[in-house]
């Protein structure tokens, strides 16, 4: 038995020392070269990768003709595609930058781009092609700066505008007009009480969930979210009140189907069997619903979205991305700015229910023939367009309510509509949350 | 014992069916799904109104099933052979008593079972590339080729092996690897039947550990396949996913069908007994 | 466990079985070099080493710095653990998980273990009913979860017959409620558990001598109490490692709280659990690495006051 102790403090010991020696890996920053800039030298070669966010299978005939064409322009490039589906990109990126095998193209959402680009991961498309500014829709661009840095980071690919949907026969059956559809959020409001009224709990208005609607209905309202300097949240105001104070009365009454609370429920599902009068507010969701539920397709309406004293939407693109190490950089600017130009962009938009970026590209007459009107992915599509070249960075997220601020504030949102917290509580707390939250991230 | 009377059998049955009810349940709702023509609507009614067979070969077309099912079955069939192996060759060590080491090691062991897979997926991910065997099978495979549950069901099998038919062998002048394939180890069938399910469904069922390996879409495993037919944000259709998802499992069951039979007979013989 | 008398065979016979198994688990061996064993454990320990030790002692070393994801860190000491132990979000998502495991373990102990014995028995066409039971486990996630939100929403199934039956007045808040989304979560996993370790026990059933129920049906004893006195004891090892196993993975859940409370964790996030609690930390935008790892360190350690728990268990009850 003494052997077996001494072995056993041998080997605790060991495992201290080591443990003491060891750079964990995940405490060394990553793997990835971001020391300088790359520089462009002028000669278009190379194999490089792409990665693209779940487009196979649906896509796949695109996205590899657009890499052909590239391929038969630049006979010197090679171009490896990985396509990656959407659950799991970001924990797959994270570990891949880590190891320093970031791909040489890369589709980046919101999140991911401004993980990467903050951790200087990405290049400055900007210093690499200062011309390309001009090409792409106004906004669309500038969304991919970073606060306190001169660059751009990303390209802008494909848009999902924000819209109205509803359906037509409920909302009538409500005694609703639906060619007077709500343009500001309390109008949506009261809209959505006399469905409620009229139900009978048969269907409910709109989808709960905080984590969706905010902050964007706040700032449809006119509550201001940061202050100007941008380093502290300043949302508690009467307005915000109001606004859950609403939402609380609405929730009770059964306005929203009661799951929707936590953003559980899939609203496909309830638009879809007729037991919702709002629809998810993209024009993707058309197509989804002509496909899944062709009965309630044909009872759908499509209105400008919801735009209150802003009177635009925002803007969210999906962006490629070039990795500040690559080694191939001219192929890889190159290849980027063709997935992005105005006809690949286009011809994408027909294969997809997507919008270009690209300022050209919006001018296609494929945005802007609404047919005879009556079809409903046809007008999405032309009001789609329309908002979208309206569209303001104003009416965005801002960078500042990062996911870890909206989860604090969707969780005192959540009691609140509940009933079981006062609104005027439940501001103050999520903004004293935030708040917190916003300094220890400026602290680092 | 065998005496069962009609009610018996009849009430048997009932519970059987009861139970079917609801473990088939959502198995159930997507081969409807998957029936589903696409002038219905997916959302109303379980039934579908004109059943077709349409969404499956949509799935064929677009998605190399068979591709990804055979990938899959390999790492499934290296995690079971490796598994069964080393898993009762580390074990029967672990039951084994009085050597130098073995609370040392039992309780590492122990300490490594409970880790959230979030945090060390990293520093798995950059161990397997090191190795190169970033974006292939075998890096898939690696780091569950033995684990450390397996590890104790066969060690809590061995140490139910019977002293007296272990002191034989050694009577008869067996070595020690001789003991542990001629006597432990069939004495060990139904645990071994155990840690087979165990390590296939572990890797048929794991999705985000093959997606940070595997970049080439011709290396992917089933599971991410399947990922990749549902709801992206561009295209959602619950028809072809309930297709893919039953294609995928029907093989699955037909396997396990067959195979059961086999597994609760060599089970039969083996011990886990007291 | 077992309250019968000491006269009956059948619990004599258990008790003898249970003394010569306490001598049997220390046995040593005669010719032995004293690293055998380690060639035996050396494919086993080198994997594990590699993909689990190594990651662990990583994640320990993090876990006393500020690492933020895909961002370095500087030494904090004890820092992240002092937080974890302020953070009310912390105890709520503790507390969540013993319950969870104090709940889910005895259930996936015992009621599998009934399901074992129905199909046990081989009735024509019982192989389909084996293997029917098996699918929740290799069910999707997404499945799954429409399933039971189906079933249990207000306006859901089963809602809809508690209120028709007048059982309840106002639908039962299933899925909005933060303790009754947790029982649902945990009805969830139970249900999956149950044909996962149905095979375990099915496993262990088939080494119960048939001598031993003929015996006591001989003696006259009914179906319940021959599960009681022969089938339990004689799997009892089985049991173990059942409790075993459903306490790693009840500690574990996460995907369950997800797909029925949503990515905030139930409303207010009162769901959570510690592995929930541990994803929102960790991973994102913000991902704070070096608090994550904390927060695993401290699930580690609750894992071992259960293991240490049920080792006293089980030992006090060999005795």
């Amino acid at each position: 038995m003494r052997h077996t102790r001494g072995i056993r403090l041998l080997t605790s010991g060991l495992l201290l020392a080591s443990l003491l020696a060891t750079a964990a890996c995940g405490l060394s920053a990553s793997g990835e070269d971001t020391s300088g800039e790359p520089e462009r030298t002028g000669r278009i070669a190379g194999q490089i990768t792409f990665r693209t966010l779940q487009l196979k299978p649906n896509f796949t005939e695109y996205v590899q003709g657009v890499i052909d064409a590239f391929e038969k322009e630049h006979p010197d490039v090679r171009v490896k595609w990985e396509d990656v589906p959407g659950e799991g990109y970001n924990e797959k990126l994270v570990a891949d930058a880590q190891a320093g095998t970031l791909p040489d193209v890369v589709n980046l959402n919101t999140d991911s781009f401004q993980l990467l680009a903050d951790r200087g991961m990405l290049a400055d498309v900007a210093a690499l092609d200062p011309k390309a500014r001009a090409d792409f829709v106004p906004g669309a661009w500038d969304q991919y700066r970073l606060p306190g840095r001169s660059g751009v980071y990303a390209y802008p690919w494909y848009v999902t505008p924000e819209i109205l949907t509803f359906n037509a026969r409920l909302y009538r059956a409500a005694g609703l007009d639906p060619d007077k559809p709500p343009t500001s959020v309390e109008q949506y409001f009261d809209h959505a009480e006399r469905i409620a009224d009229r139900s009978g709990g048969r269907y409910a208005a709109f989808m709960a969930d905080p984590q969706g609607r905010l902050p964007g209905d706040w700032q449809k309202m006119g509550v201001p979210i940061l202050d100007e300097r941008r380093d502290a949240f300043v949302f508690d105001t009467p307005k915000a009140v109001e606004w859950v104070e609403r939402m609380r009365d609405l929730y009770a009454k059964g306005a929203m189907p009661r799951e929707s609370l936590t953003g559980s429920q899939d609203i496909n599902q309830l638009y879809g069997s007729g037991r919702l009068v709002f629809g998810p507010g993209s024009p993707g969701f058309i197509k989804d619903i002509k496909d899944n539920a062709p009965k309630v397709y044909r009872e759908t309406a499509v209105a400008p979205a919801v735009t209150g004293k802003l009177g635009h939407i925002g803007i969210y693109t999906q962006s490629l991305g070039i990795r500040k190490g690559t080694r191939h950089v001219d192929a890889a600017v190159e290849f980027a700015k063709w997935v992005t130009n105005g006809p690949n962009q286009v011809a994408f938009s027909k294969a997809a229910t997507i919008y270009p970026s690209n300022s050209r590209g919006l001018d296609d007459p494929y945005f802007s023939d609404r047919g005879d009107g009556s079809d409903p992915e046809t007008v999405a599509r032309v009001v789609g367009a329309e908002q979208l070249r309206e569209a303001g960075l104003d009416a965005n997220t801002p960078v500042e309510w990062t996911n870890q601020v909206g989860d604090a504030v969707n969780r005192e949102m959540h009691r609140a509509i509940k009933g079981d917290v006062r609104p005027a509580d439940a501001v103050r707390r999520a903004q004293e949350a935030a708040n917190r939250i916003l300094r220890n991230q400026r602290d680092r | 014992m065998n005496r069962t009377t009609p009610a018996g059998l009849a009430g048997r049955y009932l519970t059987l069916c009861l139970m079917l009810v609801v473990m088939l349940g959502p198995i159930v709702w997507q081969l409807l799904t998957s029936l589903k023509s696409r002038q219905e609507s997916v959302y109303d009614g379980l039934l579908p109104s004109s059943p077709t067979l349409e969404n499956y070969s949509r799935v064929a077309e677009s998605f190399p099933l068979f591709a990804y099912v055979g990938n899959t079955l390999v790492v499934c069939a290296l995690a079971v052979v490796s598994n069964c192996l080393f898993a009762s060759m580390g074990g029967y060590a672990l039951s084994r008593a009085g050597w130098r080491g073995r609370q040392v090691v039992f309780t590492v062991l122990v300490a490594t079972l409970m880790f959230p897979f979030e945090s060390v997926m990293i520093s798995m991910f950059l161990t397997v590339r090191s190795m190169g065997l970033a974006d292939t099978l075998v890096g898939v495979w690696l780091p569950g080729a033995v684990s450390v549950l397996n590890l104790f069901i066969m060690r809590a099998a061995f140490l139910a092996v019977p002293r007296e038919m272990e002191e034989a062998a050694v009577l008869d002048g067996a070595s020690e690897w001789q003991r542990f394939t001629r006597v432990f180890l069939p004495s060990a069938k139904g645990a071994l039947a155990v840690v087979c399910i165990t390590s296939f469904m572990g890797a048929w069922d794991d999705f985000l550990w093959p997606l940070i390996v595997l970049t080439n879409s011709e290396n992917y495993t089933l599971q991410l396949g399947l990922k990749a037919l549902s709801g992206s944000s561009l295209v959602n259709d619950p028809r072809l996913v309930a297709a893919g998802a039953i294609a995928a499992l029907l093989p699955m069951m037909l396997l396990f069908f067959c195979l059961q039979r086999y597994f609760f007979k060599g089970v039969g013989e083996g011990s886990i007994k007291t | 466990m077992s309250p019968a008398p000491r006269t009956s065979p059948k619990a004599g016979r258990a008790a003898r079985r249970r003394a010569a198994r306490a001598q049997e688990t220390d046995h040593g061996l005669v010719h032995r070099r004293w690293w055998t064993p380690y060639l035996f454990l050396l494919p086993g320990l080198a994997m594990v080493l590699t993909f689990s030790l190594w990651p662990f002692v990583n994640t320990v070393v993090l876990s006393l710095t500020d690492a933020q994801i895909l961002r370095g860190g500087g030494f904090v000491g004890l820092d992240n653990y002092r937080r974890a132990l302020g953070d009310p979000a912390f105890w709520t998502a503790l507390t969540n998980s013993v319950l969870y495991t104090a709940v889910v373990v005895p259930a996936l102990v015992l009621m599998p273990l009934a399901l074992a014995v129905l199909v046990e028995r081989k009735v024509p066409g019982i192989g389909f009913f084996r293997s029917a039971y098996y699918t929740p486990v290799i069910a999707s996630a997404v499945v799954v979860g429409l399933m039971w939100q189906w079933l249990l929403r207000s306006d859901g199934l089963v809602n809809t017959v508690l209120v028709r039956l007048r059982v309840v007045a106002e639908p039962v808040p299933f899925l909005t409620d933060g303790t009754l989304l947790l029982v649902s979560a945990m009805i969830v996993t139970i249900w999956k558990g149950l044909g996962y370790y149905m095979v375990f026990y099915l496993a262990a059933l088939g080494n119960v001598p048939r001598s031993l129920h003929e015996a006591a049906a001989i003696d006259g004893a009914g179906a319940l109490r021959r599960f009681l006195h022969v089938t339990i004891p004689s799997v009892k090892p089985m049991m173990l490692l059942v409790g075993t196993l459903s306490a790693i993975s009840a500690l574990r859940v996460f995907t369950e709280v997800y797909i029925l409370g949503g990515e905030s964790g139930g409303p207010g996030g009162d769901s959570r659990t510690l592995p929930f609690l541990i994803r929102e930390v960790g991973l994102g935008f913000a991902g704070e690495t070096g608090y994550a790892a904390a927060i695993s360190i401290l699930l580690f350690l609750l894992t071992l006051v259960f293991s240490l728990l049920g080792r006293r268990l089980s030992k006090g009850d060999e005795r």
